[in-house]
């Protein structure tokens, strides 16, 4: 992966939490350093356990991210412009126009007091110089790209009306009608129905197909990952793990929790044998431990792992952060 | 809709017909007479006792009293014990007076606690917020008629502002334009004060609902669609922020009689509190009980107007 | 997105209490209330025990002195105030102020109290039994029905104007207008509490403890109640700060508790007829009030703060 094949260019991202009360508490780290170059017109995902911080990365790109919670450190190259993560205006111009997101719960993610049609042309109008009835046929347009039946109709109706697949396909629609060079999933298809997730996908990937979208996907679930992405970068407690695409990293997992995860996948669950799990729990950021933060839960801990490991190549594309990599 | 309308318009009758029932009930069960009917004053003889007493039904079960109060109310010939004024023109009349305090103090109150409690809400902690939160709590603490003092003596002596009545005495010769000025000036003190206690109250509902807005998905949405921050606060979390307020537009009807009593008293404004009052001194028995129903009419008026508006602004809700 | 500052464990009312802890404000206004309610205890112990603290000593020779004024020679020595000093001066007929305010104390703030105690009764029990028993129906009409359309009839009222009434109405006395206020201000805490009882009645740990016999007594008492005491708990303490506030308001229109009993609002009346030649006659029991009732609306939104259910997810 060289520069211009990536989408954009994060570099040291930290993150904190700085409580407010009680007061003169410190702050405690939940983001670690975390660097991604995701490949430009390709759906890299995030997966992680709940809590692992994959989220708030997300809105850290976007510059979104809200006290307690404080952005301490990072950089974002988008093309040949370097944003400073750490100043929440910094990257205000991108928003929407550059990076867009889309978010985990449609039901409360879109204005109930506005209609869809209304919110897709103000996404529109925002970044672009265009007259309200040019912004509206657009928005039809979209929406009927995004496979909601009847878009014309589907314009005026509020979000109430409709269902949790069709809110994000309209979702969806509203974050790429200002025609943004990347999409930020955040777990789009976690609150939907399962026969509903596939097609929200699917659609994600015919989009990106179509208009050369370099996506972002973020999900816990590594079955997804398997099926709609092409990179994928494994994320424990603020940090980065593994990085991979997605066949090297089903085929030759490295790093312990990775293995553990392809392990735990029911799909992988063998009949009569008890289900696979990792012992232990992700922690609260309080009881992050110094070094490599998945030791206390790791098989193949050694005194190594007190020091925070590096990245070591394992293939190309194919990152670790562990010490004991080749077991 | 038509149902529905139907169906809440019949349910407050028949709350009405109790609260009557209920006031009637508590007005007429409490010891003593009206004080006009007075035993023990000499110039009162048995026969002129026993003679208003026939005249105002006063010796007839409690239910049949009730009775001729419904039907004098509404063939309008109901009388006032004290001066046998017909009642509904003498509330009117001091309605009358009542209207432009009440008037020029709701106004007051709502255009200035939208501004106070939004700013409060968006600077969050700030100075202005701490500030004006601080005010707000000892304006809602501070007993009605202290307040008033201290402001109407500062008044008085600082600025020279009538206290005292609607308008100044010897004035009803003077110009029209003299007069409505007058009339103004005379209004503005009271008004403020008034006002006080709404804008307290109101501002602190303002700026919880504006922060409970602001902490929605959809606005982080909207601001991840790249919108600027006015836009945002403006337009996204205000439009859901003011629901329900406009739910509280009707119920400004009834507030009008509820909360003037004490400032009438102190500014001697003849207004409907204030007949209120001299009502429940005197125990005129039909003037009491016919503002407390009115006070009922435009409550139920009120929440029958809050719930039409609701379900006109919020597009969630379908009236079944 | 939690911030984690420490792990939530603890029975509800402890996680509140902790929540109410670190709300500064709240925190002055109940060590306020606490050290009230000890001078007020103290107070009225030393007004009726002890004669230099008597409020009811009239001292025609020192009419209308200033806070901090010693007691003149005139004075018999029976009727000395406590230390000879008028701490807050005295009033018209020479009582001192601040054995005044002492007995005042106590009064104002258990017709407060008494009065959101019997607003919290009747109140829980009309949203308990609406709630709880609401389908049983007598000729057609429900329960709930008929306790919500009276509820609905009571709200109907103007308050204030309502208090006046019936207060005007019958003899001046403490009693009457606790129990008036009382009974005009449940109307709140039944909405609530219905409203509770209704949504946690259909919860499995109501039918298990069905399952185990208890009677439906218990079950509303034991169980469905607690819950539903967090809107009670803040509605009860800013109750009782709008019920000094009525008092004081009553007493200004000459309708509240009568002399020679003295409370804060009664001295705030009386003292407004003294406002430009003893300022302190109308300042010290304004300025008390206000504290008083700041001090509850602090703790009550205090608490509306921290008892919120949200809470446990940010």
């Amino acid at each position: 992966m060289n520069a211009t094949d990536s989408g954009f260019d994060l570099a040291g991202l930290c993150v904190d939490v700085a409580p407010q009360r009680p007061r003169g508490a410190t702050s405690v780290n939940i983001i670690d350093k975390v660097s991604l170059r995701p490949v430009r017109s390709r759906t890299t995902a995030i997966v992680g356990e709940s809590g692992c911080g994959k989220s708030l990365m997300a809105l850290a790109l976007m510059g979104l991210v809200d006290a307690p919670l404080q952005v301490r450190s990072g950089t974002l190259r988008v093309g040949d412009r370097t944003f400073a993560l750490s100043d929440k205006d910094a990257v205000r111009p991108l928003r929407g126009d550059q990076l867009a997101m889309v978010f985990q719960e449609p039901m409360s993610a879109l204005n109930p007091v506005f209609t869809i049609g209304e919110q897709i042309v103000e996404a529109i109008v925002t970044h672009a110089e265009v007259g309200a009835a040019a912004a509206r046929v657009d928005a039809v347009g979209w929406l009927k790209r995004v496979g909601l039946p009847d878009p014309q109709r589907a314009f005026d109706k509020f979000p109430h009306e409709l269902s949790g697949g069709m809110k994000q396909r309209a979702m969806i629609a509203m974050a790429l009608a200002p025609k943004p060079d990347v999409l930020i999933a955040d777990e789009p298809t976690t609150a939907l129905d399962v026969t509903v997730q596939g097609q929200v996908l699917r659609l994600l990937g015919s989009l990106q197909a179509e208009i050369g979208l370099t996506v972002l996907l973020i999900t816990h679930d590594l079955a997804l990952v398997a099926r709609h992405a092409q990179h994928v970068a494994i994320m424990y407690a603020g940090r980065i793990v593994e990085t991979a695409s997605v066949r090297q990293l089903f085929a030759n997992p490295q790093h312990p929790y990775t293995r553990a995860l392809l392990k735990c996948m029911p799909a992988r669950a063998r009949r009569g044998e008890p289900l696979a799990t990792i012992s232990g729990a992700v922690p609260n950021p309080n009881g992050f431990v110094a070094g490599c933060r998945f030791a206390p839960r790791c098989e193949f801990v050694t005194e190594a792992c007190a020091t925070v490991p590096p990245a070591s190549q394992v293939e190309d594309e194919h990152l670790v952060y562990c010490w004991n990599v080749g077991l | 809709m038509l149902s529905w309308l139907l169906r809440n318009v019949f349910e407050r009758l028949i709350l009405l017909v109790i609260v009557s029932i209920m006031a009637h009930a508590v007005v007429h069960l409490a010891p003593g007479e009206p004080s006009e009917v007075d035993p023990t004053n000499p110039r009162m003889k048995a026969e002129d006792v026993a003679r208003i007493r026939a005249a105002f039904h006063l010796d007839d079960p409690v239910h049949v009293q009730y009775a001729y109060w419904i039907r004098d109310l509404a063939t309008g010939e109901l009388r006032s014990f004290k001066d046998g004024q017909p009642v509904l023109a003498k509330i009117f009349d001091r309605f009358l007076n009542s209207l432009p305090l009440f008037a020029v103090a709701t106004l007051l109150v709502w255009t200035l606690s939208f501004p106070t409690g939004i700013h409060a809400a968006i600077r969050r902690g700030s100075v202005f917020d701490r500030g004006s939160t601080f005010v707000a709590y000892a304006l809602i603490s501070v007993p009605g008629f202290f307040l008033a003092y201290l402001i109407i003596m500062f008044v008085v002596n600082q600025l020279g502002a009538p206290v005292i009545g609607m308008r100044t005495f010897g004035t009803e010769q003077a110009s029209v334009w003299f007069q409505i000025m007058d009339r103004i000036w005379h209004l503005t003190i009271p008004a403020c004060l008034s006002a006080l206690g709404g804008i307290a109250i109101l501002s602190r509902y303002v700026r919880a609902q504006m922060l409970e807005v602001i902490g929605q998905d959809y606005v982080r949405t909207a601001r991840a669609k790249g919108l600027g921050e006015e836009q945002v606060v403006y337009k996204h979390a205000l439009r859901n922020a003011l629901l329900p307020f406009v739910t509280m537009f009707g119920l400004l009807l009834p507030g009008m009689i509820g909360g003037s009593v004490i400032f009438e008293q102190i500014f001697a404004w003849p207004g409907i509190g204030r007949l209120g009052y001299d009502a429940i001194l005197a125990r005129d028995f039909p003037v009491i009980l016919t503002v407390n129903l009115i006070a009922a009419v435009l409550t139920l008026a009120g929440t029958f107007l809050s719930d039409l508006l609701y379900a006109w602004a919020d597009p969630r809700i379908r009236l079944a | 997105m939690s911030a984690h500052t420490s792990p939530a464990f603890g029975s509800p009312a402890a996680l509140a209490w902790r929540a109410l802890r670190q709300d500064r404000l709240a925190v002055c206004g109940l060590a306020f209330l606490a050290l009230l309610t000890i001078i007020a205890l103290l107070g009225a112990a030393c007004t009726n025990f002890v004669p230099a603290f008597d409020p009811t000593t009239v001292r025609l020779t020192d009419k209308l002195l200033p806070p901090f004024a010693y007691a003149s020679d005139l004075v018999a020595s029976d009727d000395l105030p406590a230390l000879g000093q008028y701490f807050l001066g005295t009033d018209e007929l020479g009582r001192d102020v601040f054995s005044r305010m002492l007995q005042g104390a106590v009064v104002s703030l258990s017709i407060g109290f008494v009065a959101v105690g019997i607003s919290m009764i009747v109140g829980i029990f009309f949203g308990a039994v609406a709630g709880y028993f609401g389908e049983l129906s007598w000729l057609g009409l429900s329960l709930d029905t008929v306790l919500m359309r009276f509820t609905d009839a009571m709200l109907c009222f103007p308050t204030f104007f309502l208090i006046l009434t019936v207060v005007a109405l019958l003899p001046a006395s403490i009693y009457n207008i606790m129990i008036v206020i009382g009974l005009t201000s449940w109307m709140g805490t039944a909405r609530f509490v219905r409203a509770e009882v209704l949504s946690l009645k259909d919860r499995d740990f109501v039918i298990a403890a069905h399952a185990t016999g208890l009677s439906s007594w218990r079950i509303v008492t034991a169980h469905l109640l607690p819950n539903a005491m967090a809107p009670v708990l803040v509605s009860a303490t800013v109750g009782v700060a709008s019920a000094i506030l009525t008092e004081s308001a009553l007493s200004f229109l000459g309708f509240g508790v009568q002399p020679p009993d003295a409370t804060w609002g009664n001295i705030l009346a009386d003292g407004k007829t003294f406002i430009f030649d003893a300022p302190w006659l109308f300042f010290v029991p304004g300025v008390a009030i206000l504290l008083v009732v700041l001090a509850f609306n602090l703790v009550g939104e205090g608490l509306r703060e921290a008892l919120d259910p949200r809470r446990a997810e940010r």
